[in-house]
């Protein structure tokens, strides 16, 4: 037996996952009866299906065919930069506010492109900047820390 | 090393000395520093959001201090809440608070973020709600003795709807269960909106809601059987009461702030919301939305919560509600 | 009737024709494009921010910048949902589906006009429909019990399967997904909090800006930093803004459909403006003569669930003028703004403030024209932004997004959240997994649950109810039929290859 489509395979093991998890966990909450029924109900029998429909996948993504693989190398700089950038905005959001941490969102997630340049980056974010100053800030006046928390005092 | 010490020296002196006045003298302050924030622990345009604008609006005046709404939604008010316990307690920050914060979710909710005792000081009950109790204009129920016949007779129909589970018109609708002898069927609703539809739609025999939330609708549609206040909130409609029944029921928001505000202050603001509360055009605002202005003292807004906790907690731990 | 209806109007335009009141009109739409152009910032967070601000002007221009904002933002976030893939809320999903093929293949400037035009006729129809016929059709919502919503939910979710391009059993599997991640926060039936793991920002669920953002807007800007190459769009291909006479031929039915379906979706309060998008473009691919191009740049599949999408905006005021139901949180906000004015939302607005409801009516199509007026000439713009290099483009994508999310609930939770969800939109890219299918279980699965729920226990335990009631027993052989269209030419394809194979 041959893995033949490995993405569908993968796809497959996915549901199972998320699957079993639901249906796991859904018996923490009251299953009910079908008259009454329970907050766990929904998501247990929806967790049941999606178990064995991702059993399907798996099972139909094999063959005794081998796969004709297409070798693509795995890029993982893109997700990083880009992924990082966002959680690092959402730690930074409080402590640096908003200036200081759209800088860091910029320059890192810029990071993830082939063609970085870091001088290129650092204007953007200058005028990204600028630009949400006056149009968030100033016209629409959004709620956001602007400047960092030492210098922000209460607000 | 010497001339590093000497200039560093008187510096670190001066440094230690503001850190001092700094975490100090909020402490001792015992007038209020603007600008105020009002904490909404929910989006704008909801009632609560409402009654803050209005404060914030005259509040400025009586104080002399800017202020403004702060909406912090989430969690059905549990985040703004737990952000507000955290505010400085300088009288700068207060937060609307209602029972749903301050009754309900500290007896359903095993883990809660904030400890409504400890964590604030009540400072002044500004508005009430009273419950309803209606039924499609379709219905053959015409008052609430009507009422209590009919669920008697037809207990297997007997569902009422409230704009959501764990919210204090589903407990009264329990309530009205318990004075019937029926355990009736709460069938919740997603907000105020679908549950009056469902009930106009004659989808569901019965609805609790606040007044403010069913007074509007088309009288050809929703008749209001009885409001649950002390005292008639429409001229037309009676209350439970004056039928001879002991149900009694009513909602309201009120502001608190963090515990630790010195007393001075927690009275001064106290004695702004009296005032407010009688202003003729606040009064009128919120009588057109079909709340009620009150104004109490920190000391009744105090005695409000107590019995509050006393008339609900038992309905509700008999309910058996549990929201984690 | 006739006369009334005359005067009515007359009426409205005398209110809407005020300088002032045509300066917030004006004002609401601009503001509303520009908001829903940005990605992540929609015209939720945009109302709920200005809403304090029109506390200040009188409730008739307050209201109708407010109205304009609203529609304003649908216009611009199809614009974002074309160019950028990055979809504002749950009508625009759909619009990326083909729009942003479209745009990729160097025709966005077709379909930014068809998108507006679309808009623009299905916003004028909608308009007159809710002058025309407000009151009765208010009825219909109540006609909607938990049976009829349920089954409708059900027909939505079976077409939803339409929208796989690529492995239907996947499909149901992200549609599976879907339905669960919808699970994730307070339960309406019973108040509990279901998968919420003790976080209070989660009690709500999950955001849908966040799932939309992560699973179109980042994993599409990653996958697109995958591919080496440069991203050239279409610098060389940008004329052609303007409809061919073959298109404007093939889109008329399109959009008359659309119309059709999202002006009587958009009454429906809770769920029923959501899927007119979805709806329309499930019919557009289904009466379709090359269904197969759906997914891959067809013009109907931009211009229909457009026009559902404007109309359903449009006459998803019709609950809250007229019985002060509001249908959704934007409608919700609304009505907060007619309160603080001391006006109650309601049936007696018509008779105690006409200027306000026909001046909020008369509003809508000169703020449908205005849009119009002011969108065409922007395409060409818009058109030139996909010109910026995208080493500068994803990154502004990203910022505006981040501040927009944060926005929501003020918190920055949903921030962290949008990466998370981000990583898994990556991961269904990879894996060759549709993400739409998944947004509309998202989306509808917890109604269909309520829904369920609810009927059941009025019914106290008897399924008849969802059969026995004509609208509803109508939605479920409709879904049925859909189902047998769809199983149908799967299963013949399934045994010619068989045939042909032993052959």
């Amino acid at each position: 037996m041959y893995i033949k489509n490995s993405k569908d395979f993968k796809a497959g093991l996915l549901f199972i996952i998320f699957g079993t998890g639901a249906a796991f966990s859904a018996r923490l909450y009251s299953i009910g009866t079908t008259a009454k029924m329970g907050p766990g109900y929904f998501p247990f029998l929806l967790g049941l299906i999606l178990t064995i429909l991702g059993i399907l996948i798996t099972l139909k993504s094999l063959s005794r065919e081998k796969e004709i693989k297409k070798k693509i190398p795995l890029r993982i700089r893109p997700m990083i930069s880009v992924l990082s950038s966002i959680v690092l905005f959402g730690l930074l959001l409080y402590p640096l506010g908003m200036v200081l941490s759209s800088f860091i969102l910029v320059v890192i997630s810029s990071m993830g492109s082939d063609e970085f340049n870091m001088k290129i980056a650092l204007l953007n974010a200058l005028f990204l900047i600028l630009g949400i100053l006056i149009i968030f800030v100033y016209f629409l006046q959004f709620q956001i820390p602007i400047l960092p928390s030492f210098l922000r005092g209460r607000i | 090393m010497k001339t590093w010490n000497k200039r560093c020296f008187p510096m670190t002196i001066v440094l230690v000395f503001i850190l001092f006045l700094m975490g100090v003298l909020p402490g001792m302050a015992q007038e209020i520093k603007g600008p105020i924030r009002i904490i909404v622990p929910y989006a704008p345009g909801g009632s609560s959001d409402i009654i803050g604008r209005l404060i914030a609006d005259k509040l400025k005046d009586i104080l002399g201090q800017p202020a403004i709404v702060e909406n912090k939604p989430g969690a059905g008010g549990r985040i703004g809440a737990e952000y507000a316990k955290n505010q400085p307690p300088d009288g700068s920050s207060m937060l609307v608070m209602n029972p749903a914060l301050f009754v309900v979710s500290p007896l359903v909710y095993s883990k809660l973020g904030y400890d409504p005792d400890l964590d604030f000081t009540p400072v002044s009950q500004v508005q009430v709600y009273h419950f309803v109790l209606s039924v499609p204009a379709t219905s053959p129920i015409k008052d609430v003795k009507g009422l209590m016949d009919w669920i008697k007779k037809n207990p297997k129909q007997a569902n009422f709807g409230s704009p959501a589970a764990g919210s204090l018109p589903h407990f009264f609708g329990l309530m009205i269960g318990k004075y019937a002898g029926v355990e009736m069927v709460h069938v919740s609703y997603n907000g105020s909106g679908p549950l009056i539809t469902a009930l106009m739609g004659g989808h569901i025999p019965m609805g609790v809601d606040t007044y403010d939330a069913q007074s509007r609708y088309h009288p050809e549609k929703i008749r209001i059987l009885a409001t649950a206040g002390t005292s008639r909130k429409h001229p037309d409609i009676p209350t439970f009461k004056e039928m001879g029944y002991e149900i009694e029921g009513v909602g309201w928001n009120g502001i608190v702030v963090p515990s630790k505000t010195p007393k001075p202050i927690v009275d001064q603001l106290s004695q702004a919301l009296v005032k407010i509360m009688k202003i003729p055009d606040v009064r009128q605002k919120l009588e057109q939305m079909g709340a009620e202005a009150t104004g109490t003292t920190a000391e009744e807004f105090a005695k409000i919560i107590k019995q509050d906790r006393e008339r609900w907690g038992p309905i509700i731990k008999a309910s058996g509600f549990k929201a984690d | 009737m006739g006369m009334d209806l005359l005067s009515n109007l007359a009426l409205g335009f005398q209110t809407i024709i005020s300088p002032q009141n045509l300066l917030y009109c004006f004002l609401g739409a601009l503001i509303g494009t520009l908001i829903g152009v940005l990605p992540g910032i929609g015209p939720v967070q945009t109302i709920a921010i200005l809403l304090p601000t029109t506390f200040a002007l009188p409730p008739v221009s307050g209201l109708i910048m407010l109205a304009g904002i609203y529609y304003g933002a649908q216009y611009g976030g199809s614009t974002t949902s074309i160019l950028v893939n990055v979809p504002g809320e749950a009508s625009s999903v759909v619009t990326c589906l083909d729009g942003y093929q479209m745009a990729l293949q160097g025709r966005a400037g077709a379909a930014l006009t068809v998108s507006a035009l679309g808009s623009f006729v299905a916003g004028c129809f909608a308009t007159f429909l809710i002058a025309l016929l407000a009151v009765p059709l208010s009825e219909l919502a109540f006609r909607f019990g938990p049976a009829e919503y349920f089954s409708l939910m059900v027909f939505g979710l079976v077409g939803s399967i339409v929208f796989a391009s690529g492995s239907p059993l996947k499909a149901i599997g992200m549609i599976l997904l879907g339905l669960l991640l919808g699970m994730v926060g307070t339960d309406v039936t019973s108040g509990v909090q279901r998968f919420s793991f003790g976080i209070p920002e989660l009690a709500d669920g999950l955001g849908f800006v966040p799932l939309a953002m992560g699973l179109f807007g980042i994993s599409e800007i990653v996958k697109s930093l995958e591919r080496r190459e440069k991203r050239e769009i279409i610098k060389s291909r940008l004329s052609g803004f303007w409809l061919k006479k073959k298109d404007i031929k093939e889109v008329t039915p399109a959009v008359a459909r659309g119309t059709f379906i999202g002006s009587f979706l958009g009454i429906l309060p809770g769920g029923g403006a959501i899927l007119s998008s979805f709806i329309s473009y499930m019919v557009e691919k289904k009466v379709s003569r090359n269904p197969e191009s759906f997914g891959k740049g067809n013009i109907c599949g931009v211009a229909s669930p457009e026009s559902a999408n404007n109309a359903g905006a449009q006459t998803s005021f019709i609950p809250l003028l007229t019985l002060g139901i509001p249908s959704n949180v934007i409608m919700a906000m609304m009505a907060g703004a007619m309160m603080i004015h001391g006006i109650q939302p309601g049936p007696r607005v018509i008779s105690s403030n006409p200027d306000l409801f026909w001046g909020v009516i008369a509003s809508m199509w000169v703020g449908n024209f205005m849009l119009v007026i002011l969108n065409l000439p922007l395409i060409g713009i818009w058109v030139k932004l996909l010109s910026v290099p995208y080493r500068i483009l994803y990154p502004a994508i990203l910022l505006f997004c981040c501040i927009g999310i944060y926005s929501i609930n003020n918190n920055v939770f949903d921030i962290w959240l949008t990466a998370l969800l981000g990583f898994l939109g990556y991961l269904f890219v990879k894996l060759e997994c549709e993400p739409a299918p998944l947004i509309l279980g998202f989306v509808l699965g917890p109604l269909m649950e309520e829904n369920l729920r609810r009927g059941m226990l009025i019914s106290r335990g008897d399924p008849s109810i969802f059969f026995t009631r004509p609208l509803s027993l109508a939605f479920l052989i409709m879904a049925f039929i859909l189902l047998i269209v769809i199983a149908v030419p799967a299963i013949r394809k399934k045994r010619e290859e068989a045939f042909r194979e032993e052959a």
